[in-house]
C-alpha cells in the first residue's frame, strides 16, 4: 500500500504527508468557513421566521427537507475545506476508506429506520381504553 | 525546514492510521444517530422534542464550534510559515473557543436536568444525552489533547512530533465540527420542526 503522496519532500510537511493538498492556503478555510455558516443560518432563519409566523409560512416537510439538504452541502463543503479530502492530488486510499465508512452509516442508519419504522406499532405507548375497545371489537369482540 | 523522505513516509501512515480511528469513530456515532432517530418519539409522558430545545442557542453552539474549526486550520497555516507563537495563538483560541463550547453544553444539560427533563425520564432524552454526551465528551478529550500539544510545542518548538500532532488533532477537530453539523440538523432543528 502506497500511502506517501509526495516522494520529493517540500518545504510543505503537511503537503507531504498527505495531511492537506499542495496549494492548501488561508483562502479553503475561508471560503470553508463562509459557505458553512451560510448553510447553518439558512435552516435556521427559515425555522425562526416558521416559528414567529405562528407556524403557516412554510410546511414541515419544505423545512425538513432544507435542513437534510444544507447538512448535506455543509457536510461536503467541510469535507472538501477542511479535511481536505477531495481536489487534485487528495490521498485516494483516505478518500476510499472514508466512502466505505459513509456507506456503513448509510446502511446501520437507514437500515434501522426502516426496521423500526416498520415496526413502530410495537414502539408506540400503550393504547387508551377506547382505542383498546376499537381494537378488540374489530379483532371479533370480546 | 525539510524533512528525509522515509519521515514523511513513516508520518503519512500515522495520518493514514488516525483518519482509520476517525471513521470507525463515525461509525460509533451513526449508531447513536440510528438510536436517537428511533427512540425520538419514545417521550413516556415526558416532554418532547420541540417542547425543551432552543434553537438559537444551538445555533450559538455550532457557530463557537465552526471558529474553533477554522482556527484549528489557521493554527496549521501558522505551523507551515514556521512561527509557533502563532500556532500557539490560534490553539489558544481554539481552546478557548472549545472550552466554551463544553461549558454551554453542560449548562444546557443541567438546565434540561433541572426542568424534569434529565436523562433517566424517557428512552427519547437517555438516547439525547448519549447522544450528545458522547460528543461534548469527545470535544472534552480534544481540549486535553490541545492542552498537551501547547506546552509541547512551548517546550520544544515545531518539532517534527509537534507537527505531527498537530496535522492529527486538526483532522480530530473538523470531524467532531462535522459530527456537530448532523447533531444541529437531525437533533435540534428537526426535533424543533416534528
Amino acid at each position: 500500500m502506497n500511502t506517501f503522496p509526495n516522494p520529493t519532500p517540500t518545504n510543505d510537511y503537511f503537503a507531504d504527508i498527505g495531511f492537506w493538498l499542495k496549494g492548501t492556503g488561508v483562502h479553503h478555510y475561508v471560503i470553508g468557513l463562509i459557505l458553512a455558516l451560510v448553510l447553518t443560518i439558512i435552516p435556521f432563519a427559515l425555522l425562526e421566521i416558521h416559528l414567529t409566523s405562528k407556524h403557516e409560512t412554510f410546511t414541515h416537510p419544505f423545512l425538513m427537507l432544507v435542513a437534510v439538504v444544507c447538512a448535506l452541502l455543509q457536510f461536503l463543503v467541510q469535507v472538501a475545506f477542511f479535511l481536505h479530502l477531495v481536489g487534485r492530488g487528495a490521498p485516494r486510499e483516505r478518500l476510499a476508506i472514508f466512502s466505505g465508512a459513509c456507506l456503513v452509516v448509510a446502511i446501520l442508519v437507514g437500515g434501522s429506520l426502516w426496521i423500526m419504522t416498520d415496526l413502530s406499532a410495537r414502539m408506540t405507548a400503550p393504547p387508551s381504553d377506547s382505542q383498546m375497545e376499537f381494537y378488540m371489537q374489530d379483532q371479533g369482540g370480546f | 525546514m525539510t524533512y528525509k523522505p522515509e519521515e514523511l513516509a513513516a508520518d503519512s501512515k500515522s495520518v493514514f492510521g488516525f483518519f482509520t480511528y476517525l471513521m470507525t469513530d463515525l461509525v460509533l456515532f451513526a449508531a447513536l444517530f440510528a438510536t436517537y432517530a428511533v427512540l425520538h418519539s419514545g417521550v413516556f409522558g415526558g416532554p418532547e422534542s420541540e417542547q425543551i430545545f432552543n434553537a438559537p442557542f444551538a445555533l450559538l453552539e455550532t457557530v463557537i464550534l465552526l471558529a474553533s474549526s477554522f482556527s484549528c486550520g489557521m493554527s496549521l497555516l501558522a505551523a507551515r510559515r514556521g512561527s509557533s507563537r502563532g500556532v500557539l495563538t490560534s490553539l489558544a483560541l481554539t481552546f478557548i473557543l472549545g472550552g466554551t463550547f463544553v461549558v454551554l453544553e453542560l449548562s444546557e444539560f443541567a438546565r434540561l436536568a433541572a426542568n424534569g427533563a434529565g436523562p433517566g425520564v424517557s428512552a427519547f432524552l437517555s438516547s439525547y444525552f448519549t447522544l450528545v454526551g458522547t460528543h461534548g465528551l469527545h470535544v472534552a478529550i480534544g481540549l486535553v489533547w490541545m492542552a498537551a500539544l501547547c506546552v509541547s510545542i512551548y517546550a520544544r518548538g515545531l518539532t517534527r512530533g509537534n507537527m505531527r500532532k498537530l496535522a492529527l488533532l486538526s483532522l480530530f477537530w473538523h470531524f467532531l465540527d462535522i459530527i456537530w453539523i448532523f447533531i444541529f440538523t437531525i437533533v435540534y432543528l428537526a426535533g424543533i420542526i416534528l
